[in-house]
Formats: structure tokens, C-alpha cells, sequence
């Protein structure tokens, strides 16, 4: 490794008409993982992006611990085309299970590799040597690692098979390192691409309709009035697309408010929300079967104790607390954008292809956004950006996403119908009939014509939108298929995944389709367990055979003093639990409610959660996602839901969108259950699935009712609390 | 129409020219070019915004900034840096009170101005005080106790 002077995070400098690793071969590299320096400083590659959840402080702990040098050595840039591997996206809560693992090998790699140098250098036994803090020693000579690269090409494949350090005896991983991203946040640092100012930036908004489609058609509009405003440079329109570009970033915003009041738009007619569920439900979809025992209906039929029921959650928004902000400059040929991408190489693939460009003519750089949760406007603003940037070469264009644009314009988590029929007989699950119905992921990301990104559906020669079926409809899997956690027979599994908008646009949301899922099986089991009189988490640990979460559970269940009221006293426990399959984490709880029965409202009092996620490398940064996550779960079960009216959504700020405030927080409590000898799982998105349905059980512990519809509004509650005196009178 | 404005922004002047309609936030990021007060909605309704004029925490996205031309602007900057950071920065890094971290500016800055007049709020006061701030990550509980810590830490380097 030759001394590398690492361009500074963030800033795009010289051109480069490089890229960062992309082929496995190449991605074999040491040097595609990790530079080293001449003062010492090690500087790690990564393609996964940070967007608050502490990935960065992650990966310098492994690096750190395999390579023995100190923490504050450790930077990792910016994810960067120029630069960095690719790595595909950062989703599926997957960055620590690959990118992890990646520059964990590389490390050891390099630790391997410059004790061999040592060893020859000073002509000892590698067996004589020690490493400290980047200096190797014989006992009584020293040398740096920096003494021993410079000037010197290292051309090391990663083999896989260096020796990694003992978990059992880490410095740094499993280690509560404080995030270093945070000092810089909370004094006012450079921390997100909303701060990236360059010479010569240029101001830009753009102007589309309160709707995420496709099919939106722009009548007219009075450009000639919003060139004469101060400071506008251009208005720019392509086909349906508009945008107006200023100097300063106020005259952008008049400019674009006396657009949108002149501007003329022929909108579809969406359906009524009310009639949401029937339109998801007819929609063209294609269908399949995740799994079958044969002979379902019939084990239906015999059994002692059947329940059926329907259940469903509506769209519901990522709602990033900072709307999405990108940065593009055209130099010469060269593309270059700044966003907060969760894939550099994804949106480069998509950019070059709509523009048709060549890629490596595109150069994408993350730079954090406020957090994402999934697939929010990050990726389109970063195409706005790109549009417009090419109508004013030379000129960085800075685009910046009202708080109406993200809730209109963001993907939002997709609605869900659920079906269920399941039986039992003697305490055990006989039979479990599920089918669904949900609305497509927009595929990330475009090509062959297609495009990911908003924008691109709507200019002159616009991409088609490019639906991925099953991808995130499918966590019904873990039901299906993972032994072990559901361990009954008599399965079947039915999925319709619609392929049009149904009526708006989708996206993955945190915890994806198993928000919804975990739900409806939760509330089932629930439901169940109360037929056959046996406590719900006995019926749960009568089929979860995997010793693991065995004790996630019975973790949860001592730690919250599991008792279930009599109801209905308005006050009730309900239990969750989860398995994540492929990011390998576990997760249960109980939640406690209370419900005030004049107005309907629920009330979350506590959580007591308890998780799995194999090696934890940050266990406060893992603890800090857990809480996180509960709480947003919490939010999107009680309050969430978007509504479009007429040919709009009109969910579009926080007084029509409310989430969970300081006054609704419930106590937490987090109990972690490390596994320092497994690897290590995927933490972000195992809180999600367990909260709607232990919320849900526990409404029925303290009311009597169930209810079937996410958000659990107040008016839902006192309607079934209504129904119920009804049934009864 | 532009006017110039003389603003007093964590204690120096700063010259601006803009139109009178012009919100706070726009200038302290564009003119001043600070990061800590941040765009979130634009609307008064997050407070990722929110600086203090004259001590008391105002939303500056709806705010004009030439309404504000005889306060005492303070900024996240204002409070302290890295080397040298206020008790409430040093407890929001201490705690790890933060995830992604965008909402944190308003966070502090409107816990400054609780603090500044409840020296030992207890865990309602700060909850009520928060009431309006809005965090989508859910950091809501170390954010409390970030906030009950600086209360207690009488170590007064601000």
C-alpha cells in the first residue's frame, strides 16, 4: 500500500473517471477494504451507508480490534462510486453480517500480512512478535505498520482464512464505544448532505402535485411570471417535470410557491380510502404459494377450536424528520451527485442509465441524511438534483424537499390485507391458513428502461417504474419455512402481490411486510391460546423448538412480571416474538397498555423487550436501535396512517401525519442476550414485528376486544368496545 | 423587496441582504452558514429549528429574520463546540442521545431554555417541555435523560 492522502469526506475534488471496486476479484483486495497511511491513520472502505444507526462506529470497532491499532485511528469514508466496494444495498438490516465481515477479514488480513513483513524484516519468528496499537515488537525493536508499507505496493488477496481475534477477549468489539459521528451533530458540525455547501451552489425546488405516480399530466403553467421573480435562473420543465433553479435558496422557494399556484394539473381519480382494502384486494397481483401441507382444510375441519379473522394495515409513511435533500454538479462529462442513498452503485446504475451515460461518467457519494427507515425520497431528490443539474452545467444544484414533498412523494410502506383461519385441538396448532394480499416494493433500482426514481416517470421521454415482486412481501416465510420457531403443522401460505399502484406507490419500510404479518400470526396465536385456556407465551414456547429463542422468550416473560389482568380493567400485558431469518436476530416482548375506555385512547406504559442478534459489536448502539425501533412501532400502531382523498394524498405535515410524542413514551427496558461466539445477526428491524401484535394482545387483556386494524385508533377502540356491548346485550 | 439586515448571531453582527419576508433559518444557514439549526418541515411544527432569541427558543423556518434584527441570536454553534462543549452537549454525547441525530439541534436548544428558567426540572417538566419536538427515531428517552443529567452537572463551563 502506497502512503494514500484520502480526499476529504464528503467533498467531491478532482474528477476521477475511476470506481470503486465493483468485481468480486476486485473486491478480494485488501486495498478495497482498507488504506493505510503514512502518519498511521487506517481509513475503511464500505459501501453501506450511515444514516444514524451506528454502522461507522461499528466497523471502526472491527477494524480496530482485527488490526490492533488504536480506535481513534479508524475513519471510514464516505460510501463513494469513485472509491468504495460495492456492496449492494443497505437494507435488510445486513451491513454488520456483510460489511462486517468483509473488513473484519481484510483486518486480519493485513495483520497477517505485515507480521510476515516484520518477521522477515527483523529475521524473527512471527511467533516472537506482538502487536500494539499499530507497532509491531520483538521485545526490544519496534516496527509501525506505517514503517513497513511505505513505499511499498501491497498486492494482497483476503483469503478468508487469517485468524480473526478471539470474542472472548476483545479490546473493542462488544464494546459500548461511544459513536463518533455524534460530537459533530450535536455542536453544530458538518453531518448531513443538507450541509454541503460548494462554491458557485445554486438553489433548486421542484413542483409536482401532491401524488407519487406515474400518471400525472401537466396542463400549463405561467413560466414567463416565475422567470421575472427575483433571482431565478431558470424554470425548467421536461414533459410533466418541473423545477425552477435560483440563486438564493429563499428566491427558489417564492418562485416555486407562484408555480404551484399557477400551474394546472389533470390528476387520476383515486379510489376512496375507505374502499382501500377492496382495491388492494382486486387488484391485478400476481399470486403464489409460499407453502402447503396439503390437507389444511381439512385438518381445519376437525379440529376443536377454529378462528378466523381478517386483519389490516394501511399505508403508512417513513416520515425522515429532515426531507430529502441531494446535490448535483455536471463538470465536463462527469456527473457527480451527493444523497443519501442507501445503494451508491444501485442509484449510479439507475442515474447512468436514464441519462444514458456511461457509469463511470456518474459518481455517487453518500452523505447522511436524517434517518431513512427504507426507501424514502432519498433516491429521487438525488434525481431531481441530477435533472436539474444538467440544465445548468458548471453550477452545483442544491435540492431540497418541503415536509409536503416527502409525505407525498416518499414510497410508502404498502398496505396489507390479511386472511386467517387456524385451528387447535388438545392446546397445539393443528392448522394455519394465511393469505394476503399487499402492493408491489418499487424496485430499486432501475434499468432496461425502467427507473426507481419519481422524476424519471415524469419527463419527456420518461422510464416505466419497475415493480419487484415478493421481495419484502415474502417475511411470511418465517412462518413457512423456519424450523424450529413455528413448529406446527399444517401450513399453507397464499401471497398476492399487486403490480400496479394500489393507488399509491410502495416502498420498503423497516421491518417490511413482517410488520404486518407478525401482527396478524401474533393476534392468532393470541386468540388461540385464550380458546385452549393455556397462557400465550406456553402455547408460543410449545412450538418454538430453537434454544435460542427459547430464551429470548422466557427472558421477556420473567423480566416484565407476565401477568395477564382480568378483564376488562383497562389495563393488560400483551406478548410478541419474532425471528428474522436471513439478518439471523430474535426478538420478543411484552407491552403493557392501559386503555381509557370514555375516549378510546391506548396507552403503551412499558415495554420489556428482550433480543438476540448474535455477536453484538456496540451493545449501546444496539440497545439505542432497539428503543428506537419500539418506539416507531409504537407510533406507526397507534397513530399512522396516510390518507389520499380525491386525486391527492393529504396526509402531507405532522398535524394531519402525527407521530409519537414526548408525552407517550413508554418506560423501556432492553435486555440483551449476546452470543460473542456466533456471528452476528441484523439488529435494526427485529423491533418492528413485535409490537403491533403484542399492542394488539394486550388491548384484548385489558378490554376483551381484538382489534384487527392498524392504526389502533381511539374511535376503533370505542367502536369495538360498542360492538362488544352489543354482542353481549 | 431586499433589505439589509443587521442580525447579532451568537454574538457578532452579520450584514445580510434579503427580502423581509425571509425566515430566520435561511440566513443562520445560507448567509451565516451554520448547520445547527435545521430544515424539517418549514412549518413551525417539528422544531428542528428552533434557536434562541434573546433566551427564549423560537422556530426560525417561520420566523422572518428581519424581525429579529434587535435579539441576541443563539445558535447550536453558540452553546459550545467539541473542544468545549456546553453541559447539555456534554450530556447529549455522554448519554448517546442521539440516532440519526437530526432533530437533536431543537432538542437542545429548547432544553437550554427550560434549564435556563428550571434549573431541576423533573422528568414531566422536560417531557412538557419537549412536548413539541419531534423525533422519528425514537431517542426520546435518552434525550430525557441527557437532559435531566445536564441539569445535574454543576460543572458550569457555559
Amino acid at each position: 500500500m502506497i502512503a494514500f492522502a484520502m480526499k476529504s469526506e464528503g467533498q467531491g475534488l478532482a474528477q476521477s473517471a475511476t470506481s470503486g471496486p465493483t468485481s468480486s476479484a476486485a473486491r478480494r483486495r485488501i486495498d478495497a477494504w482498507l488504506r493505510l497511511s503514512a502518519d498511521g491513520r487506517v481509513t475503511v472502505l464500505t459501501g453501506k451507508s450511515e444514516f444514524g444507526q451506528g454502522i461507522r462506529t461499528a466497523l471502526i470497532q472491527i477494524v480496530a480490534e482485527e488490526l490492533d491499532v488504536p480506535l481513534e485511528a479508524v475513519t471510514v469514508a464516505c460510501p463513494d462510486t469513485d472509491l468504495s466496494p460495492s456492496e449492494g444495498d443497505t437494507s435488510r438490516s445486513f451491513s454488520i453480517i456483510e460489511s462486517g465481515s468483509a473488513v473484519r477479514q481484510a483486518a486480519a488480513q493485513a495483520r497477517s500480512f505485515l507480521l510476515s513483513l516484520a518477521s522477515r524484516e527483523l529475521r524473527v519468528d512471527e511467533g516472537q512478535l506482538t502487536v500494539r496499537d499499530g507497532v509491531i515488537s520483538d521485545g526490544s525493536r519496534h516496527l509501525s505498520y506505517a514503517d513497513l508499507v511505505i513505499n511499498k505496493r501491497i498486492d494482497q488477496e483476503v483469503t478468508g482464512h487469517a485468524p480473526t481475534k478471539d470474542p472472548l477477549r476483545s479490546r473493542f468489539v462488544g464494546k459500548s464505544v461511544p459513536r463518533v459521528d455524534i460530537p459533530a451533530k450535536v455542536t453544530g458540525g458538518v453531518a448531513y448532505v443538507q450541509d454541503l455547501r460548494l462554491d458557485g451552489l445554486v438553489h433548486a425546488r421542484v413542483i409536482r402535485p401532491p401524488i407519487d405516480r406515474p400518471d400525472i399530466v401537466l396542463e400549463g403553467l405561467d413560466v414567463a411570471g416565475a422567470i421575472r421573480l427575483p433571482g431565478v435562473i431558470r424554470v425548467v420543465q421536461n414533459g410533466h417535470f418541473v423545477g425552477v433553479i435560483a440563486h438564493r435558496e429563499e428566491h427558489a422557494i417564492v418562485a416555486a410557491e407562484a408555480l404551484r399556484q399557477s400551474i394546472r394539473w389533470n390528476l387520476p381519480e383515486l379510489p376512496a380510502l375507505t374502499q382501500l382494502e377492496e382495491y388492494l384486494r382486486s387488484a391485478s397481483c400476481v399470486s403464489s404459494v409460499i407453502r402447503d401441507d396439503g390437507a389444511v382444510s381439512e385438518a381445519l375441519a376437525t379440529a376443536k377450536h377454529v378462528i378466523n379473522a381478517s386483519y389490516f394495515v394501511p399505508f403508512q409513511s417513513h416520515g425522515s424528520i429532515g426531507p430529502s435533500c441531494a446535490v448535483a454538479h455536471v463538470e465536463g462529462e462527469t456527473l457527480t451527485v451527493w444523497c443519501s442513498t442507501q445503494s451508491i452503485f444501485g442509484l449510479r446504475k439507475d442515474v447512468a442509465s436514464f441519462f444514458r451515460m456511461s457509469e463511470e461518467h456518474v459518481r455517487v457519494i453518500h452523505m447522511e441524511g436524517a434517518g431513512c427507515y427504507g426507501q424514502n425520497g432519498a433516491d429521487d431528490a438525488a434525481m431531481d438534483a441530477c435533472l436539474l443539474a444538467r440544465e445548468v452545467p458548471g453550477r452545483p444544484v442544491r435540492v431540497q424537499w418541503r415536509r409536503q414533498d416527502e409525505f407525498a412523494w416518499e414510497a410508502k410502506a404498502p398496505p396489507m390485507s390479511m386472511d386467517i383461519t387456524a385451528g387447535s385441538t388438545d392446546g397445539k396448532i393443528v392448522a394455519f391458513d394465511y393469505e394476503y394480499w399487499t402492493g408491489p416494493n418499487v424496485s430499486r433500482y432501475g434499468s432496461n428502461g425502467s427507473s426507481t426514481a419519481l422524476p424519471a416517470w415524469h419527463v419527456r421521454e420518461p422510464a416505466k417504474p419497475f415493480f419487484l415482486q415478493g421481495a419484502g412481501s415474502n417475511l411470511s416465510r418465517v412462518l413457512a419455512n423456519a424450523p424450529g420457531f413455528y413448529s406446527f403443522p399444517g401450513k399453507r401460505i397464499r401471497q398476492h402481490v399487486s403490480t400496479q399502484f394500489v393507488p399509491l406507490r410502495c416502498g420498503e419500510m423497516r421491518g417490511v411486510s413482517a410488520f404486518g404479518h407478525y401482527f396478524a400470526i401474533q393476534a392468532t396465536i393470541d386468540e388461540l391460546a385464550a380458546q385452549e385456556a393455556i397462557d400465550p407465551i406456553q402455547f408460543t414456547l410449545d412450538f418454538t423448538d430453537d434454544k435460542r429463542m427459547r430464551r429470548v422468550i422466557e427472558a421477556v416473560a420473567e423480566a416484565s412480571h407476565w401477568v395477564r389482568g382480568p378483564a376488562p380493567s383497562g389495563h393488560g400485558q400483551g406478548f410478541s416474538s419474532f425471528f428474522y431469518d436471513r439478518p439471523n436476530s430474535r426478538g420478543a416482548c411484552v407491552v403493557n397498555v392501559s386503555v381509557d375506555q370514555s375516549t378510546g385512547q391506548v396507552k403503551v406504559t412499558r415495554v420489556t423487550a428482550a433480543f438476540d442478534v448474535g455477536r453484538i459489536i456496540n451493545p449501546d448502539g444496539v440497545r439505542n436501535q432497539m428503543e428506537g425501533g419500539i418506539i416507531q412501532a409504537i407510533s406507526r400502531t397507534l397513530c399512522e396512517e396516510v390518507r389520499f382523498e380525491g386525486q391527492a394524498v393529504s396526509t402531507l405535515d405532522w398535524g394531519a401525519y402525527p407521530i409519537l410524542t414526548f408525552a407517550d413514551i413508554p418506560d423501556i427496558e432492553v435486555i440483551l442476550i449476546d452470543q460473542p461466539e456466533e456471528p452476528s445477526g441484523g439488529a435494526g428491524e427485529t423491533q418492528a414485528p413485535i409490537i403491533p401484535g403484542a399492542i394488539a394482545c394486550g388491548i384484548f387483556d385489558a378490554l376483551g376486544v381484538r382489534l384487527r386494524r392498524i392504526p389502533f385508533l381511539p374511535e376503533r377502540v370505542k367502536e369495538a368496545l360498542a360492538a362488544r356491548a352489543t354482542v353481549s346485550a | 423587496m431586499t433589505e439589509t439586515l443587521r442580525l447579532n448571531v451568537n454574538g457578532q453582527i452579520v450584514t445580510v441582504a434579503t427580502a423581509a419576508t425571509t425566515p430566520l433559518l435561511y440566513v443562520l444557514r445560507n448567509d451565516c452558514r451554520l448547520n445547527g439549526p435545521r430544515f424539517g418541515c418549514g412549518l413551525g411544527q417539528c422544531g428542528a429549528c428552533t434557536v434562541l432569541a434573546d433566551g427564549a427558543p423560537i422556530r426560525s423556518c417561520i420566523v422572518p429574520a428581519r424581525s429579529l434584527s434587535h435579539a441576541k441570536i443563539v445558535t447550536l454553534e453558540g452553546l459550545g463546540t467539541v473542544a468545549r462543549p456546553h453541559r447539555l452537549q456534554r450530556a447529549f454525547i455522554r448519554h448517546q442521545a442521539a440516532q440519526c441525530g437530526y432533530c437533536i439541534n431543537g432538542m437542545i436548544m429548547t432544553a437550554k431554555a427550560l434549564l435556563d428558567s428550571n434549573p431541576h426540572p423533573t422528568e414531566a417538566d422536560i417531557k412538557a417541555a419537549l412536548a413539541a419536538n419531534l423525533c422519528r427515531c425514537g431517542t426520546h428517552l435518552r434525550i430525557v435523560r441527557a437532559v435531566q443529567s445536564a441539569a445535574a452537572d454543576t460543572d458550569k463551563s457555559e
